[in-house]
């Protein structure tokens, strides 16, 4: 029962990367792509009538962890305290500007430059959190954290770019494609570079083999992207993408597994399955929030 | 202070905060389901327009508070884990749950129902919009049950059993949802969440009445439900909170012989039991044309606005500051419960987040304050209502 929370807890976060991805890039974006307020308009409206549906996915997963995995979402998020706070403050930043900018046309400016700020933060940050769960815990500072930022940073700047190209009229779409194009070359640089070093310098990755599969599937689903964008089916560029910026949060957890361990009070460490909660709990559980999942999917796809 | 004094300072600020922008949607997620079905069911062309107009001006108000809103919820959520490991290590199990299914049926549902019901203005058949608002009340109720659930736990903890490692693990599902301490306490915060509702409504209509906006059918409809939907509101709390008090006298004794604990509750008491005599009093105001006729006297009516959320607020401290030194009470200690975080870091995160938190609070009510001064006749949600006079031929919302 435990290894099924497991599964179902890396699909919602494989899904909210997929899909609040090309939110943060877009947000990166919103300067580079758009010159006047018409255009930003177009740009934010590029993100939907979901745009809130994407964070619903961070709050679901949270949720799901703290319910199945107590133990090690305690220990993990006050470890981490450093870099999940400012993160956290970082996406409620971002979601609040978002919705304030298309409310009133008041201090648009400010608006913006706090959704290209926290767009990048958030980027930034959670290739962070990666880089810093594989060095292993106590947090520290290093290289790790800072590469594995700069590659998800790149991973969901180029998701946003090709789900502008696909999404807003001519003049926006040009500027976006440009930079998908380049954008493509460098997330694959900077995701191999960012494996290379975790596989160097990381001592906690208990599963070498699949991580490194894990990595050049990565590198595959990007080439193909790029492949797409050339040859214009920008639809299927765009799945390619968000699958790019899902993988990350996949090969990390799949990298230390059994992990990550927990100090349990009395019974030292114990590996995160081991110390999921009870059984009485996982079935509650998985009768009453499993099943909305599909139907929440169904809906939000029909949309 | 120290690190724990700070963790609790933050939860108490971050979850009163929360707590505002939830007393609103709560309170008018239930004027709108009547409006909408009111609607729906209205045979008059004419009033049928009304009620859809009325539906969709107070339906944007709801939309304002829900999206700003979203953003304290996730800070509530990620406090457990960041500040409050010791909680879920102990207790997690349990508790857990019911915050894992809120957020999962009740959230998730809600904010995607919302966006459906949103951008189905004039595109979805009639019943089916309609149905997306009910669903949306619904998740918003489940929402509130279901933390209160956690919450009952913290206070009156049953249906579980230590294991061997030190862990609470549930043992009924049903002795968890059924606590009487999350009922009891639900009961009363529906009652507070419509006393807020209407207040708003009332303050909002009155500003209109006294202004004599052309919209007088409008507003004096909505100053009448709100009045009325205030004063059940206000009977609910005031009815249930007496038996509240002699039910946590028995489950927590001595919770309020403290007199800080005493001022908290008092206040409250004063707020709810004055405000009811004075509604009594005040109640021919909303017999027929009245609210326009008296349009003078409606700045008064403005001064109720933060009168629900203060004692909603307090009511609040009382319950939680009264239940110290326990986090889960008789079962671990709140200074067992918070993370081993630094003083230093949890300064700046609590700088951080209030500071957060409270531009979002003034943002919500100044977004919340130009959009009802605007008056209903713009557009909203896509549709530019026609004059109010002049009945229209297609009916928003119930081309299916
Ligand atoms: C409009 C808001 C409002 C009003 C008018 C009242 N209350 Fe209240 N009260 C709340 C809003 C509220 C609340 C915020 O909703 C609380 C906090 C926790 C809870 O269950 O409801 C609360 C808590 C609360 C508690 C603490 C329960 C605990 O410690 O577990 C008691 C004993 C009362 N109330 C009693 C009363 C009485 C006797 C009232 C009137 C004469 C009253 N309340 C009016
Ligand atoms: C008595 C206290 C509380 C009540 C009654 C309450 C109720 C609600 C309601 C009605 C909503 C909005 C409707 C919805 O999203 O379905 C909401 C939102 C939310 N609440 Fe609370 N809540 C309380 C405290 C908490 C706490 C302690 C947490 C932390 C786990 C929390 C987490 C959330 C989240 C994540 C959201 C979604 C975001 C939002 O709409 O603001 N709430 N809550
Ligand atoms: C939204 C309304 C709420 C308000 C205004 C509120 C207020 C407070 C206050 C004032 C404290 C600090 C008490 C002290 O340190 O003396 C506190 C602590 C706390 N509350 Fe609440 N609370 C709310 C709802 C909830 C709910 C629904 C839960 C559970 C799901 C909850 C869980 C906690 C926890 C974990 C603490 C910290 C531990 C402790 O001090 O006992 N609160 N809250």
């Amino acid at each position: 029962m435990a290894e099924l929370f497991l599964c179902v807890l890396a699909a919602i976060f494989a899904g909210y990367f997929a899909l609040a991805g090309y939110d943060y890039g877009v947000g990166i974006l919103l300067r580079r792509t758009a010159r006047d307020d018409t255009e930003r308009r177009m740009v934010l409206g590029a993100l939907g009538p979901f745009f809130l549906g994407n964070e619903v996915w961070l709050v679901t997963g949270l949720g799901l962890f703290l319910a199945a995995f107590p133990m090690t979402e305690g220990s993990m998020l006050s470890a981490l305290y450093p870099m999940a706070f400012p993160l956290i403050a970082s996406i409620v930043v971002f979601t609040a500007a978002v919705q304030v900018r298309s409310r009133t046309s008041a201090a648009r400016g400010l608006w913006d430059t706090l959704i290209v700020a926290t767009g990048f933060i958030n980027s930034f940050g959670w290739g962070a959190v990666f880089g810093a769960a594989l060095q292993g815990f106590p947090v520290h500072f290093g290289p790790l954290p800072i590469l594995t930022g700069a590659a998800t940073t790149a991973l969901f700047v180029l998701h946003g770019s090709v789900l502008l190209s696909l999404r807003t009229p001519i003049e926006v779409q040009e500027r976006a494609l440009r930079i998908a194009w380049r954008m493509g070359y460098a997330a694959v640089v900077l995701a191999a570079v960012a494996a290379a070093a975790a596989a160097v310098l990381s001592p906690v990755i208990a599963q070498p083999l699949a991580a490194a599969g894990g990595t050049i599937v990565l590198v595959a689903v990007l080439a193909a992207a790029i492949r797409l964008l050339r040859t214009g089916r920008l639809g299927w560029a765009l799945v390619c993408t968000g699958a790019a910026a899902a993988l990350p949060v996949v090969i990390t957890g799949v990298a230390l597994l059994p992990g990550p361990y927990v100090h349990a009070d009395n019974a030292g460490m114990r590996s995160m399955v081991e110390a999921a909660a009870g059984p009485a709990t996982l079935d509650f559980l998985a009768v009453a929030a499993l099943p909305t999942l599909p139907l929440l999917l169904g809906v939000q796809a029909a949309t | 202070m120290s690190a724990l004094d700070l963790a609790r300072l933050q939860f108490a600020v971050t979850a009163g905060i929360h707590w505002t922008f939830v007393l609103v949607t709560l309170g008018m997620v239930v004027w709108l389901v009547t409006l909408e079905t009111r609607a729906a069911l209205a045979r008059n062309p004419v009033k049928r327009e009304l009620l859809y107009r009325m539906t969709r001006f107070w339906g944007l108000l709801y939309v304002i508070n829900y999206a700003i809103g979203i953003a304290s919820g996730i800070v509530m959520e990620f406090q457990f884990g960041t500040n409050w490991s010791g909680l879920s290590h102990v207790a997690g199990s349990v508790f857990g749950a019911p915050i894992a299914v809120e957020t999962m049926v009740a959230f998730a549902f809600e904010s995607t129902f919302l966006a459906l019901w949103i951008f189905g203005w004039q595109k979805l058949p009639r019943w089916v919009h309609l149905g997306l608002l009910w669903a949306i009340g619904a998740s918003a109720f489940a929402s509130a049950f279901l933390v209160l659930v956690a919450n009952g736990f913290m206070h009156f903890p049953r249906g579980y059993h230590m294991t061997a490692h030190g862990q609470a693990d549930l043992d009924s599902v049903s002795q968890l949802l059924s606590n009487p301490s999350t009922i009891i306490a639900f009961i009363h915060i529906c009652g507070a969440a419509l006393a807020a509702g209407g207040v708003v409504i009332t303050v909002v209509s009155s500003f209109h009445l006294f202004r004599r906006t052309r919209d007088e059918d409008f507003f004096v409809r909505s100053f009448r439900s709100g009045f009325i939907m205030g004063f059940l509101g206000l009977s609910t709390a005031v009815g249930s909170g007496f038996p509240q008090l002699d039910f946590v006298k028995e489950i927590q004794p001595g919770k309020f012989d403290h007199p800080g604990m005493g001022a908290f509750l008092g206040n409250m008491i004063v707020i709810g039991f004055f405000g009811l005599v004075i509604m009594f009093f005040l109640s021919p105001v909303i017999i027929g044309k009245l609210p326009a006729k008296l349009w003078w006297s409606m700045p008064l009516f403005w001064l109720a606005l933060p009168l629900p959320f203060i004692a909603a607020v307090l009511g609040w401290l009382a319950r939680e500051i009264g239940r110290q030194p326990w986090a889960i009470y008789g079962v671990q200690r709140t200074s067992d419960a918070v993370s081993h975080v630094g003083v230093g870091t949890m300064w700046a995160s609590f700088a951080v987040f209030t500071t957060m938190l409270v531009a979002l609070l003034l943002t919500n009510w100044w977004l919340i304050g130009r959009h009802a001064t605007r008056g209903p006749n713009r557009e909203i949600f896509g549709i530019t209502p026609i004059p109010a006079q002049r009945p229209r031929v297609h009916i928003g919302g119930s081309n299916g």
